[in-house]
């Protein structure tokens, strides 16, 4: 039995090593629409700048920290870092399922600084 | 992928093995992947996973470190007698009887075999009852940990979802040398995957090793650090993703995507992971994955 918090993380591992086409036909709804601010609103438009952020960052690595359930909706806790000599972002992304499959999508990212007062870490 | 996946430590013999497994079982059974790893300190070592009646195992030829007995065995619930006579017939064959094929208290029609490969099968007729899961990992105490087997079982249901207890059956007055309460057969439940766990206070020579572990499939490194913190007892044990809990009992807390990469990584990636975890105790996700990637 697989949970939808294992399909997120799976869509999130998959989709960031670069299989972008093979995540999106496993994992996301032909329906779906996301909250990404820097793309257009529709499956497509999404599917196609992570294509072309793959291309960009052959190297990128995400790494999933924790996730959450709760109803239809999974919160994964993570970090990327789109090449080794970049700097980690934290990020949070959250998923409405129909279903197997995500349906909608939320996203909020930060960058994590070289230096800071936080003795506890970012993660 | 199931959650709690046997793993079985073979000389050399794990394709072979396997392949004997999927061939006695048939339907849905099958050999799902052959990998093999390079430069371990036990050489080149073949890793194959395999279903067996719609179960997953994994097994590796690892050198002849451990021995399989019969503290760990496997149930194997058949709906007809017919069922039982055909697998016990082959299990048999080089192997060696344990419990004679014949009817007993609690169950028409039982064996309970040590294969050519050394592994225990007890094969069950159910009595015609339907059968959810077909081969169920029985779990024996014994030596210093007789009649521990309901302190672990609560422990375990402690430690992992979706766990449930089922029908418990204790040794009663005058079964020495079992003492009276402990347990004769229990069942229970962990993700939702059947087990069963008994007492046996009599001499064994034989106790839990290495032969037999168990993996935990992780999807973030939250739950492996969680597993990792709940389980792990002996320090000396913790090697490569492997731990002993307090009972002795081996368990593998593997991240899912090792699978993936294993399966579809190239020889250089895969020998950079090998060697990456090859240092390991507990598995880190983000070391495993920079290895994978190179370039950093």
């Amino acid at each position: 039995m697989i949970k939808q918090k294992e399909i997120a993380v799976s869509f999130l591992h998959l989709a960031s090593s670069g299989k972008v086409r093979e995540a999106y036909e496993k994992y996301i709804h032909p329906d779906f629409f996301h909250h990404n601010p820097y793309f257009k609103g529709d499956r497509e438009s999404l599917l196609k700048g992570m294509e072309e952020s793959a291309d960009q960052f052959p190297h990128k690595m995400f790494v999933a920290i924790r996730a959450l359930e709760d109803g239809n909706l999974v919160a994964v806790h993570g970090k990327v870092q789109l090449n080794p000599d970049m700097p980690w972002i934290a990020l949070i992304h959250i998923f409405r399922f129909e279903g197997d499959l995500i349906i909608e999508e939320w996203e909020a990212a930060q960058e994590v600084p070289n230096e800071s007062p936080n003795e506890n870490g970012v993660f | 992928m199931q959650k709690i996946t046997p793993h079985l430590w073979f000389d050399k013999e794990a394709k072979e093995a396997a392949e004997f497994y999927v061939s006695t079982f048939g339907k849905g059974s099958q050999v799902k992947r052959l990998s093999k790893l390079d430069n371990t300190p036990s050489g080149s070592v073949d890793m194959v996973t395999f279903e067996l009646l719609g179960s997953e195992f994994q097994a590796i030829s690892a050198g002849p470190l451990f021995k399989f007995n019969p503290s760990v065995s496997f149930h194997v619930i058949c709906k007809t007698k017919q069922e039982v006579d055909g697998i016990w017939e082959k299990l048999t064959k080089g192997g060696m009887v344990l419990m004679e094929l014949g009817a007993y208290p609690f169950s028409e029609r039982f064996g309970w075999v040590q294969d050519k490969y050394g592994l225990s099968w007890q094969i069950i007729y159910s009595g015609g009852g339907d059968v959810k899961q077909k081969i169920i990992p029985a779990i024996m105490f014994v030596g210093s940990v007789a009649g521990k087997a309901e302190e672990a079982i609560n422990f375990w249901s402690s430690v992992f979802p979706e766990a449930k207890t089922g029908a418990i059956m204790r040794y009663g007055k005058g079964e020495q040398p079992d003492q009276e309460g402990t347990l004769k057969n229990a069942a229970f439940s962990l993700f939702g995957q059947e087990f069963r766990a008994m007492d046996s206070a009599h001499e064994h020579a034989f106790g839990f090793n290495e032969a037999i572990s168990f993996i935990v499939d992780c999807n973030t490194q939250e739950e492996i650090d969680y597993y990792w913190e709940k389980l792990s007892a002996v320090p000396e044990a913790e090697q490569c993703g492997w731990l002993k809990d307090k009972y002795g009992f081996s368990w593998q807390i593997v991240p899912s995507m090792m699978d993936e990469m294993l399966e579809n990584g190239s020889r250089e990636q895969i020998a950079r992971v090998t060697e990456a975890f090859l240092v390991m105790k507990k598995f880190d996700i983000e070391s495993l994955k920079r290895a994978y990637k190179g370039g950093g």
